[in-house]
């Protein structure tokens, strides 16, 4: 039998479908203005990809932001819920998961079977979110996919003094007209990130196996300060942004 | 020349502009403002410049100066630097000296002074740290709903239900504000929505320190008349703002200046809070 999860999120939406534990296909494609058209069109995305049509599919999880906006789904279930057994799924023993994605952050501890035993999540704040980086991608006029790599080659240390990401947008202009590198102030910006991100994460307590899901994990110089700062190794699945997704369709299969 | 020698002067350098007051006599003689990105020490030296000329000052003379805002401790010339606080209150209280309240609104963070019957700041809130609020925030808004201050002001004008910005975060509160516009909300509901937004902000720190009446509101971001009439819905009362209330600063900085060269003894007074 078929199931999908479709995971809406501030930025990225992904529907992706499930035969028997096994991922058939998944659609992963920016959230536009309109949810609801964003969601059919990823699930068309992953309907085509794998030949099954809407009536193989026997029930539908959303979840994310926008999973109230998804008219064809049966039911609806939090995102902590699926990142947790989207990581589970990948990685038996996690139980510390990380999730950061466009405009949350969220940090979640589970058990051995993947159910989430407690949060914390941070939506108030841009800074210590994915859009810190994608507002500090766009002052320093870098596609966001190179900014990880570029800052593992900071050769000078910088510190970014400003918490809020509208001033540490100007500080980073600053830092630009004084003639510092892009990588060296990248890497600044990454530690910044950190310190938010490691606050989260102590509030849940972190135990090994430590997953990383979400557009973050994507970004190898974040990953790296995590991984110092923690002094353990984090766990990355093959495509961190369809987790949610993952979880939301095996939760999918098991409430019927 | 002899009249120089009364002459004082004051400079407020903030994160967006920098200002100078020249007083004589307890007289504002003299004022500007220059809106600019470039280091404090260069800004200062263009506006002291710029006094110069246009009072015709003798070559060299500068008048006993106090430095205050964010920038205040790169200013080598002046005698001293003065705090914000301070600055403001006596700035606020030349122009109003029944002031008990001053809200000074900069252009990336805001205070809330209470002041006592003597002019004292008994009690203040700040914000430096988040940009929610503040007049980056204000002025980023203007961007988004392409007016200008006076445009958004009048926009907002006569809107008796504004339209909720829910999200805190400034990021987070622009994306918000792109997307009503785009679903077809209306600019002034928006406008009227922004300027409250702004003094729920205001309200975090009001509510710390208490609010007192006489008020006075002081920075650039005062001239708003938007702003200052969701300030005035809000807490009940009138505002009182300065001619031009983005140069209190500079004025309370000129202020200092005067009492540093009358009293050198009374230091004690102008030193970091």
């Amino acid at each position: 039998m078929i199931f999908a999860g479709i995971d809406v999120g501030s930025r990225t939406t992904c529907a992706l479908l499930l035969q028997d534990g096994q991922v058939l296909s998944h659609g992963l494609i920016g959230t536009g203005a309109d949810s609801e058209a964003t969601s059919r069109r990823a699930m068309d995305i992953a309907l085509a990809e794998s030949g099954v049509t809407d009536r193989e599919v026997k029930g539908i999880m959303a979840t994310g932001y926008g999973r109230v906006l998804v008219p064809f789904a049966d039911q609806i279930i939090s995102e902590i819920s699926c990142h947790a057994r989207g990581a589970h799924q990948l990685f038996p023993e996690a139980r510390t998961v990380l999730d950061m994605g466009g405009q949350d952050c969220k940090a979640i501890r589970l058990d051995g079977d993947g159910n989430p035993l407690n949060f914390t999540m941070n939506d108030k704040c841009a800074a210590g979110t994915g859009r810190f980086l994608e507002v500090m991608a766009e002052t320093l006029r870098l596609p966001l996919e190179e900014i990880g790599p570029l800052s593992l080659r900071s050769t000078e240390q910088i510190g970014i003094n400003s918490f809020c990401t509208v001033f540490a947008q100007s500080e980073v202009s600053l830092l630009l007209r004084q003639g510092k590198t892009k990588e060296d102030i990248l890497a600044g910006l990454h530690r910044a990130l950190c310190v938010r991100i490691l606050s989260l994460l102590n509030k849940v307590g972190i135990e090994e196996e430590f997953v990383i899901t979400g557009g973050i994990a994507k970004n190898v110089g974040v990953v790296r300060v995590i991984e110092e700062k923690l002094g353990i190794v984090a766990r990355l699945p093959r495509e961190s942004q369809i987790v949610g997704a993952l979880g939301a369709a095996i939760l999918a299969e098991e409430s019927r | 020349m002899e009249q120089e020698r009364t002459f004082r002067a004051g400079i407020d350098i903030g994160t967006e502009s920098v200002n100078i007051v020249v007083m004589n006599d307890a007289r504002i003689i003299y004022s500007q403002t220059l809106v600019t990105e470039q280091a404090g020490p260069v800004a200062v030296k263009a506006l002291l410049d710029q006094a110069a000329a246009e009072m015709k000052w003798p070559s060299g003379f500068v008048p006993p100066l106090v430095s205050t805002g964010i920038g205040k401790k790169t200013i080598p010339l002046a005698l001293k630097t003065s705090t914000d606080m301070v600055c403001h209150a006596e700035g606020a209280r030349w122009h109003f000296p029944e002031a008990r309240t001053v809200i000074d609104i900069g252009a990336s963070g805001s205070r809330v002074l209470r002041l006592s019957a003597m002019g004292r700041v008994e009690k203040f809130a700040v914000n430096a740290k988040c940009a929610s609020g503040t007049g980056i925030y204000l002025r980023n808004m203007t961007q988004i709903l392409e007016s200008s201050f006076e445009e958004m002001s009048a926009l907002s004008e006569g809107v008796s239900e504004s339209t909720e910005v829910s999200n805190y975060c400034a990021v987070f509160a622009e994306s918000e504000v792109i997307s009503m516009i785009h679903s077809g909300e209306s600019k002034e509901r928006l406008a009227a929505g922004v300027f409250d937004a702004v003094v729920d902000r205001l309200m975090e720190q009001i509510n710390r320190v208490g609010l007192n009446a006489p008020l006075v509101m002081t920075g650039g971001v005062a001239r708003n008349q938007g702003l200052v009439r969701s300030l005035e819905r809000r807490v009940g009362l009138r505002a009182m703002i300065p001619p031009e209330p983005e140069i209190v600063g500079a004025l309370g900085a000129a202020l200092m200046a005067g009492k540093e060269i009358e009293a050198p003894a009374k230091r004690l007074e102008v030193g970091d809070h």
